[in-house]
């Protein structure tokens, strides 16, 4: 009888001991990939983080939510990372999450922001565009704190810095760029580029690129515009085929050299092109591509989210148009992040 | 959900039927909760006869039709519409918070594929096919009658759903009475109302009025808050509101004129999603409604006739802290019905109905004034071949401005399967549409003016058994199965431009059992009275025009699998007390099933006394909602309140002679 109490002990003990939990575990194998931040449903407070992982061709979902046993929160929209930080910004809560991007962990959570949409790291400081107020709020990084904000006069969207000077798409009923000096926070000029700007991206000759989509009731014809950054003159001014087209989610790839767009597909064109491309090289076929990212080696990330009240396809595109991979992703998956440590 | 109801059903005989207006409030003075669902039956004798004078028996009609009547409205007292609905029926109430809009939902489709009448005149909005509940106070009607599914086709149009018809009937004979009602409650809440009547063998007059105020800052809990889990108050949700209505009647010999009005007022701050924080938009709405119908009925030999005529005005003001987002809608309606019936035989008979109605809205939104024109005619036959079957087929053509509609039918049977009436088999299939709403059609952007009216087709069959013991004992107990499904179903989807537009989308599957049980015993000097209602749907999504949708298959987002409640409520002397609780499945938030709010299950208690002074009554109520102060949620991140109290003093005056407090 004590020998058979004895087997029991040992081999509980032993189950004990392989059941212990890891410390420090990660839920999700970092590497190469990315970030995709779904936005969840409207109001539902249900966006999360999702990550796909080039070195095992799998997406991780649900990132936040697993480790800190709460929601996101209500239409994630960006995220910007500063050494293992990562900061998300959740519109339509109002709020940064703070994230220590070993763990996923939540640090801090900045609130009392007004309709945030993206934020830009430079120096110490997030800044910080509103769709909303008239104003880029500024947070210390260090105090995780608002510390600040400065006028722009419009509010924004796309936001962009080079050179000391703030870049901002009023996007939302707009047709303008503000510039703005961030050491002294004066705006130092407003530049008239066509009907909602809705993204912009600096290619590798520092050139400023702003997609604008025509307005909303197509009352104009989109059109691709590049600024010079130093003159703040027009350079180039691409304009699409009519007020039907609804072009979006002007990005480059990592090289600064290629600028890769959603019109009916995926379009891309060197941003040495004096004209816009004719056709797609990424057919939507079927889907409703909604976000764009460009990838390493010529690769594309694009997301479908479907009928936005279920979760949506994350689709894996090589440099040639040909899908290599297709995930489930969140509800509505949106702004998508490279990384690479 | 706040409960509010814990009633009994009360005896339906011709003597009730004809209770005056000052019974009606000596009985809300005896008893805090009571209700009537018809499964007791008006007639569960005598039930062979064509009716065609009147609407057909709820019970002998061959598809559900479920009556509430005046004693379970008045012993609502300050409670809204929807709390009646979603503690006393089959019917799924979904609220965007505490005191924000209320819709509800039959059979598993969503609010605006219900069709809300209050004297035949419909009360959704043109805009957006709606009918906010929690507006429409229970002092505005004296009855309540729910058809499930679309198979009435006695209106202008369609729904689909089911249609919750209101009513103010007049009580003649009813002598005079007045009430003034005051209650004070939990988080500022402060309610208040009047009435006087006044009839007499020809005539039939009431008004009322009503106030409601409160802060509405009560507390919830915050599971998402980004320190952890915090008890938090609600920001931005005072309410206040009021209204009047006025009723006047006049018969002579078989004929009946009626008027009713309906005026009422409402300002509601609305407060924001808790989304890990609590939102505050600024937001904030008014409704204000006028609304008012005229009434004809006439009987006499073989012929009968009614004509009605109403019109309404509704004005919503949305206001945001972003003052372009700001809106200002209005609509307008106006409707003339003619009925008329001819008996053509003692076993056959036939009603013809026609009708016309204008609808108007405007809205920020729209490029214009937008409005359309209804007319439509039914004929409906209705037969008793033999003594225990009653037949019934009836066909309708809705044209309409700028829009084709297919003819919709109905066709159905009950057979008495014992003599008395006490078992009753019930069988009806139907085909009928939704015509699609002025938000869907001309929204800009995304409105679709080449919308098709939503279609569905199917049928149930039901078993009805109701008796009365020698003892005045009363049982009940109706169970259904449905099935039908719905072709067009419009819903809102983003297109490449990225904006959202309307689309007649999928197709959905509709399938269910619904049962009623209901029990009114004495034991000792006790009157006991308790009853049940559940309810399984499915309404699946069958087929879908977007490419790799996953929702095939799953249930519809805010329609519950499982919807039950349970009713008890005793009564002895001066003693008044019950308890109420309801239960929803999981209610799912995405497409594809992939996310859901937890079951809730919601308990309301109450108890009451009475004071009798001659002619005088002092009636005195404390209410309990939510008993076990459990979080729950009806929409997502729009928190409930945890438990609740308010407490009611009843004034009644009655030129009635005093009766028996348990003499119902």
């Amino acid at each position: 009888m004590k020998t058979t109490i004895k087997i029991i002990a040992c081999l509980t003990l032993l189950l004990a001991v392989a059941c212990e939990p890891q410390e420090n575990t990660t839920v999700y194998p970092r590497g190469e990939g990315f970030f995709i931040l779904n936005e969840g449903n409207y109001l539902a407070g249900n966006g999360s983080v999702s990550f796909y992982s080039f070195e095992t061709g799998e997406v991780y979902n649900d990132l936040f939510g697993a480790v800190n046993g709460r929601a996101l929160g209500d239409i994630p929209s960006f995220m910007a990372v500063e050494g293992d930080r990562g900061f998300i910004v959740v519109n339509n809560s109002g709020t940064i999450e703070a994230v220590d991007l070993a763990t996923m962990e939540s640090i801090e959570t900045v609130t009392g922001l007004v309709s945030p949409r993206q934020m830009v790291i430079y120096g110490n400081k997030g800044y910080i565009s509103s769709l909303q107020e008239e104003e880029i709020r500024i947070l210390d990084l260090d105090g995780m704190a608002v510390s600040d904000a400065f006028e722009v006069g419009a509010t924004s969207e796309a936001i962009v810095i080079s050179d000391g000077r703030l870049f901002a798409a009023h996007w939302s009923g707009g047709s303008t760029i503000t510039v703005t000096d961030i050491a002294t926070g004066n705006l130092a000029n407003t530049i008239s580029v066509g009907l909602e700007p809705e993204s912009m991206v600096l290619d590798r000759y520092g050139k400023l690129w702003i997609l604008c989509t025509g307005g909303w009731q197509g009352e104009e014809v989109p059109r691709l515009v590049r600024i010079n950054v130093s003159t703040l003159e027009k350079e180039a001014e691409l304009e699409f085929g009519s007020v039907d087209d609804n072009p979006s989610s002007l990005t480059a790839n990592a090289a600064g050299d290629t600028l890769y767009y959603l019109h009916e597909g995926v379009r891309r064109m060197p941003v040495t092109a004096e004209a816009l491309p004719p056709a797609a090289f990424i057919q939507s076929g079927d889907r409703l591509f909604y976000k764009l990212m460009a990838g390493p080696r010529g690769i594309v990330a694009v997301t479908d989210a479907i009928d936005y009240q279920q979760k949506g396809d994350l689709l894996i595109y090589n440099s040639k148009g040909e899908l290599i991979d297709s995930e489930q992703a969140g509800i509505i998956p949106g702004f998508m992040l490279y990384m690479n440590d | 959900m706040v409960q509010r109801s814990s009633d009994y059903i009360i005896r339906a005989t011709v003597r009730y039927l004809t209770l005056s207006a000052a019974a009606l409030f000596m009985f809300m003075a005896a008893s805090a909760r009571a209700s009537a669902q018809d499964s007791y039956a008006e007639d569960t004798v005598n039930i062979s006869a064509v009716t065609i004078t009147a609407r057909a028996s709820a019970r002998l009609a061959p598809f559900t039709v479920v009556k509430m009547d005046a004693e379970l409205l008045s012993g609502q007292g300050g409670g809204d519409l929807a709390s009646l609905l979603q503690s006393s029926s089959n019917l799924f109430v979904r609220r965007n918070g505490n005191q924000g809009l209320a819709s509800v939902s039959v059979r598993g489709m969503s609010g605006s594929h219900t069709l809300v009448t209050w004297n035949d005149l419909p009360l959704n909005s043109p805009g957006n096919g709606f009918s906010d509940f929690t507006i429409i106070p229970l002092h505005a009607v004296s009855t309540v009658r729910i058809t499930s599914g679309g198979s009435d086709l006695d209106d202008v149009s369609g729904y689909i759903g089911g249609k919750v018809d209101l009513a103010s009937e007049p009580q003649f004979d009813a002598g005079t009475d007045a009430a003034v009602t005051l209650g004070a409650g939990s988080y500022g809440e402060f309610t208040s109302s009047a009435s006087f009547t006044r009839s007499g063998a020809r005539f039939y007059s009431r008004l009322g009025a009503w106030t409601s105020s409160g802060a509405n800052d009560f507390r919830f809990i915050n599971e998402d808050a980004p320190g952890g889990p915090s008890v938090e108050r609600r920001s931005n949700a005072a309410f206040s509101g009021s209204g009047m209505t006025g009723d006047l009647s006049y018969r002579q010999g078989a004929s009946i004129l009626s008027t009713h009005l309906w005026l009422s007022d409402s300002d509601r701050e609305l407060p924001g999603p808790v989304t890990t924080v609590q939102q505050n938009y600024g937001e904030r709405q008014t409704d204000r409604s006028f609304r008012g119908v005229m009434k004809y009925s006439l009987e006499g030999g073989r012929f009968t006739a009614g004509i009605t005529a109403g019109g309404s005005h509704d004005i919503n003001r949305y206001y945001h802290m972003v003052p372009s987002n700001n809106g200002n809608n209005s609509s307008s309606l106006m409707m003339l019905k003619l009925r008329l019936g001819y008996r053509v035989t003692t076993k056959t008979g036939l009603v013809l109905n026609a009708g016309d109605t204008y609808e108007r809205a405007s809205a920020l939104s729209f490029d214009s004034n937008e409005k359309r024109n209804l007319f439509s005619v039914s004929v409906a036959a209705r037969s008793n071949p033999v003594p225990r079957l009653n037949l019934l087929f009836q066909v309708r053509q809705v044209v309409v401005t700028d829009a084709k509609m297919a003819p919709e039918f109905t066709a159905g049977a009950s057979w008495m399967l014992s003599r008395s009436g006490e078992h009753l088999l019930k069988m009806s299939i139907s085909h009928n549409s939704k015509l699609p709403c002025f938000n869907d059609l001309y929204w800009i952007p995304g409105g679709n003016p080449e919308l098709t009216p939503e279609t569905s087709a199917g049928g149930e069959i039901s078993w009805s058994f109701a008796e009365t013991g020698p003892s005045g004992n009363r049982n009940s107990l109706d169970i259904v199965l449905h099935a039908s499904r719905v072709d067009g179903l419009i819903q809102w989807i983003p297109g490449q431009s990225g904006l959202w537009h309307a689309v007649n989308l999928r197709s959905v599957n509709v399938s269910g059992i619904e049962a009623r049980a209901a029990r009114h015993w004495s034991a000792g000097t006790w009157k006991l009275h308790g009853w049940v209602n559940y309810a399984l749907t499915r309404s699946v999504i069958a087929g879908s025009e977007i490419a790799n949708d996953r929702s095939a298959g799953n249930q519809l987002i805010y329609a519950p699998l499982h919807h039950a409640n349970i009713n008890f409520t005793a009564g002895r002397a001066w003693l008044r007390t019950g308890i109420s609780s309801s239960w929803e499945s999981r209610r799912y938030t995405t497409s594809d099933n992939s996310e859901w709010l937890p079951s809730a299950f919601i308990t309301e208690a109450f108890a009451g006394a009475i004071v009798p002074a001659g002619p005088i009554k002092l009636q005195a109520d404390l209410i309990v909602n939510n008993l076990p102060g459990i979080p729950f949620e009806s929409v997502r991140n729009y928190p409930m309140p945890l438990r609740t109290f308010l407490m009611k003093i009843t004034l009644t005056w009655s030129d009635k002679p005093k009766k028996d407090e348990n003499d119902h």
